[in-house]
């Protein structure tokens, strides 16, 4: 078992075909992994945003496609595992904006990570 | 007091009739079944769970339309033709049914607005508004001192009680696997594995409020949020792991005993007692609002570091007592640091600390617990010439001490005399 999120190491090998108990996370929505390579299974894995290869099998992992907003996730950006959001990213929920005599004092916003299909 | 209860949730079908109290012709049967007991069983009650349960089959169904007589609990329903048929069993609550309904979905199409669902046994009918996938509510009964605490326990095929849990598969269905309310606070759920929840940020367990659980020997993975989150500081989790999720391990709560490892936060949040903590992105968070403790835990190998301090407006002290802090030893990791910009008052003593790249962000700020009849440190600081910081073998997970008298005692054990005078 081990955490190979964001790329941090190289993936590992399978056995006997077998990938079990990883954390695959990868930053982006749909980035390949063990291209190339057939008759994997993976089993109980974090897959988030992985593309498998077309005949692998998965038993009991997460199978999702997120997008990270890096305001929500300032470790994530400060080790440089996802990129970093604009202040009115595509992440973002809402925005107040308080004006005082028609001057803006404060702007505060919400975000999400949102997933994607 | 009744029970205890049985619920088969490896066989879902129809259940009405039964009453739950037998493991045989009257246990109930699949996630809906669950979903009975949750609404079911009260303070001092027990509930045998067994088998797997695919959470993606569990709806709820808006109606705005319906031909009496109501559908009855538990009932086989079914609905549609050709590609919308399909079949499943309804649950409801209270004294009368109102939207929404719940539907466990046997085989087929799910609900699907303006199909109209019959129930099998009843006749009657409802016309849906749309379905949508839904969390297992735990939201009824709260334990009590006087009454005892509602208890569900997983068991192996036969019902009997080891270390066999039960299963609760999201099979990424994109929503929280159990919800629980502040409803059902004091609850006991052993033996659960908990895993697959799909979607962006669902957790295995999610609790509102600040809900009060407890925990032992469940296993939490694989979820797109925490293992469990948002659950009160009065919670208490033994035994339990939490691994593989996108986000936090245990978020909140009392771990004793507990592994988190993998996770894309922090293994833990705020109390960590006889813990392994590894292989995360922290160790350990802990906020100095909630006095954090890490007590006689493993934090090994985590991305950023061992344990780091959130401060608030309040002065209170995280306490960090004989750890072992290791492996963190990439460029600006640290065994223990504070939130940017902030003065976070800490107090340790009695840790080990061992190839991290600084064991401590800030040691003016820190409150070091003194050795007795002197000034100096009672933590260990990287001990010249070791190389496997005290375990047997970290790289297969065996991070046991197995320590033998008269070999290496600082490294692997410090003995703490306790005054009398």
């Amino acid at each position: 078992m081990g955490n190979y999120m964001f790329g941090q190491k190289e993936l590992p090998s399978p056995i006997d075909g077998l990938i079990e108990g990883h954390n695959l996370m990868q930053a982006t929505p749909h980035t390949p992994i063990y291209v190339g390579i057939s008759g994997l299974t993976f089993r109980r894995c974090n897959l988030t945003n992985c593309d498998l290869p077309v005949d692998a099998i998965t038993v009991e992992c997460l199978l999702t496609h997120s997008s990270f907003c890096s305001h929500l996730h300032e470790l994530w950006l400060e080790k440089g595992f996802i990129s970093e959001c604009g202040l009115e990213c595509t992440h973002m929920t809402s925005k107040d904006v308080i004006t005082i005599d028609g001057v803006v004092v404060n702007t505060s916003y919400s975000y999400a990570d949102k997933e994607v299909t | 007091m009744a029970g205890p209860y049985y619920v088969d949730i490896g066989s879902p079908a129809a259940w009405n009739g039964r009453t739950g109290l037998d493991s045989t012709t009257n246990c109930w049967l699949g996630i809906s079944g669950l979903q009975k007991a949750f609404d079911t069983v009260a303070a001092g009650e027990t509930c045998y769970v067994k088998g797997t349960g695919d959470l993606s089959k569990f709806y709820s169904v808006a109606f705005d339309a319906e031909t009496a007589p109501h559908l009855t609990d538990g009932e086989e329903v079914t609905w549609g033709a050709d590609a919308t048929h399909g079949h499943g069993v309804v649950h409801w609550t209270g004294a009368d049914m109102v939207t929404p309904v719940e539907i466990e979905l046997l085989s087929g199409a799910a609900p699907a607005n303006d199909v109209e669902i019959t129930g099998v046994t009843s006749g009657g009918k409802i016309m849906p508004t749309g379905a949508t996938v839904k969390s297992l509510d735990l939201d009824t009964t709260v334990g009590t001192n006087a009454g005892g605490f509602p208890r569900y326990i997983g068991t192996n095929s036969s019902w009997g009680v080891d270390d066999t849990r039960a299963n609760l598969n999201g099979n990424n269905f994109g929503n929280h696997i159990i919800a629980v309310t502040t409803a059902a606070n004091y609850t006991i759920l052993r033996n659960f594995e908990i895993y697959s929840s799909g979607g962006t940020t669902k957790h295995g367990i999610s609790g509102t409020s600040n809900a009060v659980l407890l925990l032992v020997n469940c296993s939490l993975h694989n979820n797109s949020g925490a293992g469990c989150n948002g659950l009160s500081v009065s919670s208490f989790i033994f035994r339990s792991t939490s691994y593989g999720n996108t986000s936090y391990g245990f978020h909140v709560g009392n771990c004793y005993f507990c592994a988190a490892y993998d996770n894309g936060n922090a293994g833990f949040v705020n109390h960590a007692f006889g813990c392994v903590s590894h292989n995360n992105l922290i160790g350990m968070m802990s906020y100095t609002a909630g006095a954090g403790e890490s007590l006689f835990s493993v934090l090994d190998a985590n991305t950023s570091g061992g344990i780091r301090i959130y401060s608030t407006a309040n002065v209170q002290f995280p306490v960090i007592l004989g750890n072992r802090i290791t492996n963190h030893s990439g460029a600006g990791d640290f065994g223990i640091w504070g939130e940017t910009g902030s003065d976070e008052v800490f107090i340790l003593g009695y840790n080990y600390f061992g190839n991290n790249n600084d064991n401590i962000a800030d040691e003016s700020i820190a409150i070091i617990i003194p050795i007795i009849g002197g000034d100096t440190t009672t933590n260990i600081e990287d001990s010249a010439g070791i190389t496997d910081y005290g375990y047997v073998d970290s790289a297969n997970h065996n991070f046991s001490t197995n320590y033998v008298s008269g070999t290496d005692p600082t490294l692997r054990r410090t003995a703490i005399t306790i005054p009398w005078t």
